[in-house]
């Protein structure tokens, strides 16, 4: 049964990148969201105060999503999460270059210490002034290929952003998710315990 | 689309550097004192120089002012392609050179304070090329580059250095707009040598080693079916 252990996406990014709207798009459950009405003036009226978990099952094979909460304070669990994940989305607004350069530093602080394949996504590309992927790519200084247009707000969009992704992973290592396996034990260790009581 | 932002979160080098191979006409308005300002730009050179509407002709004024500019960190700035042939032709100033000219180390603390990286951040090499560089950031190159070979910290170098960390940090920040040192990625240290990740980011088809599909392969395919039903 080895086979059908989950693995695990994560989605981080600022505050309004559209994290816990890529993982609505995506889950087929129902997204656990955290959102609470914002306590400081960020710009919008909630914000994701601890996880979104979504779920995504792909031949048999769980695949668990955690968004991040954007806050920088949250920062911190960007680098717990990305221990032994398939892979990292990394999400930007499109049309809040403000927020870029707090992005790039922290995705530089985790990629430089934790091995993680990861796709850069700028979201609001359906919206008329917003930068365009190979711009972004330009000041991130990533390949073309590894940043990718999204609109957050469409299944089919997120969808080919994770198809762009697991082509990434598949491409640095095409046993990639089969080294991770038994690294990442999450849903595992939740229903074993759940079954002992 | 444009490229567009504000001074108060990118510095002007970095605004430079992310358009260095954009060919186009770098706006500004209401930078300073000046009420608007144009850039054009091909290759990080700048081409031509308006100043308030005015053609700027003389390289030594030019220069000036972006030095001025280098220092103002509040301003709207949008850049538009164009081809070549729509922009003045009556400069060649390398911008990024120009722009990391060196100042005092508080004046570039402060200037960049809030763009540079994270302390713990591992850099390597970016390129063999050296470009322009001043005394001061080409001695610390000296003596930093063999350590920056295998992927060294701030935190590290300032050590191994015996220098003081904000000044490292700054260096690593000018070397890296300058192109010449790029964030580590832990990824392709660890994965596979045959796959140059940073030359050949996308799609390299899977080693056909075995039948059974990898795990991957198979969450690819079960993707793309949803993909088409959906
Ligand atoms: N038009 C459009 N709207 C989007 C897109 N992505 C997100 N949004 C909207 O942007 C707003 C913020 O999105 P969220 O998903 O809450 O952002 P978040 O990254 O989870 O934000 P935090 O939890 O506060 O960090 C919502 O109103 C979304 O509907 C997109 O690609 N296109
Ligand atoms: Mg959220």
């Amino acid at each position: 049964m080895n086979e059908s252990k989950p693995l695990k996406v994560v989605i981080s990014g600022p505050v309004g990148a559209g994290k816990t709207t890529f993982v609505q798009s995506l889950s087929e459950i129902p997204v656990v969201n955290t959102d609470e009405t914002a306590s400081e003036d960020i710009g919008k009226a909630t914000t994701t105060v601890a996880l979104d978990f979504g779920m995504l099952t792909l031949d048999g094979i769980p695949i668990h999503l955690f968004g991040t909460p954007g806050q920088d304070r949250f920062d911190f669990m960007w680098e717990i999460l990305c221990e032994g994940a398939l892979g990292l989305m990394l999400l930007v607004a499109g049309d809040r270059p403000q927020d870029f350069p707090h992005a790039r530093r922290i995705l530089e602080f985790i990629t430089s210490r934790i091995a993680v394949p990861f796709l850069l996504g700028v979201t609001r590309q359906d919206l008329p002034r917003v930068w365009e992927p190979e711009d972004v790519a330009e000041y991130f200084d990533l390949a073309p290929e590894q940043v990718i247009g999204i609109n957050a707000t469409s299944s089919t969009s997120s969808l080919l952003a994770t198809v762009r992704l697991l082509e990434l992973v598949e491409a640095y290592d095409p046993f990639y998710a089969e080294n991770l396996q038994g690294h990442y034990d999450f849903g595992g260790t939740v229903i074993k315990s759940v079954k002992k009581t | 689309m444009a490229v567009f932002g504000n001074l108060t979160e990118f510095p002007l080098v970095e605004v430079i550097g992310m358009l260095e191979r954009r060919c186009g006409i770098l706006r500004f308005s209401n930078l300073g004192s000046y009420r608007s300002l144009e850039f054009h730009m091909n290759n990080a050179q700048l081409q031509g120089l308006l100043v308030n509407g005015n053609v700027i002709r003389d390289g030594m004024q030019a220069k000036n002012l972006l030095l001025e500019l280098a220092n103002i960190r509040d301003g709207q700035f949008e850049f538009q392609r164009a081809p070549v042939n729509a922009l003045i032709n009556d400069l060649a100033i390398g911008m990024t050179q120009t722009l990391l000219q060196r100042a005092t180390l508080d004046d570039e603390w402060h200037n960049f304070r809030e763009s540079l990286p994270d302390p713990e951040t591992r850099f390597t090499l970016a390129t063999q090329e050296l470009v322009w560089l001043d005394d001061d950031l080409q001695s610390f190159w000296f003596q930093a580059e063999p350590l920056l070979e295998y992927g060294i910290n701030c935190n590290d170098l300032a050590q191994r250095l015996q220098l003081e960390p904000r000044m490292v940090l700054v260096s690593l920040y000018k070397l890296r707009a300058a192109g010449i040192i790029r964030p580590v990625r832990r990824m392709q240290e660890v994965s596979n040598p045959r796959l140059d990740i940073a030359a050949k980011p996308a799609i390299v088809q899977p080693v056909p080693t075995q039948h059974k599909p990898t795990l991957v392969s198979r969450l690819l395919g079960a993707l793309r079916l949803i993909g088409k039903t959906s």
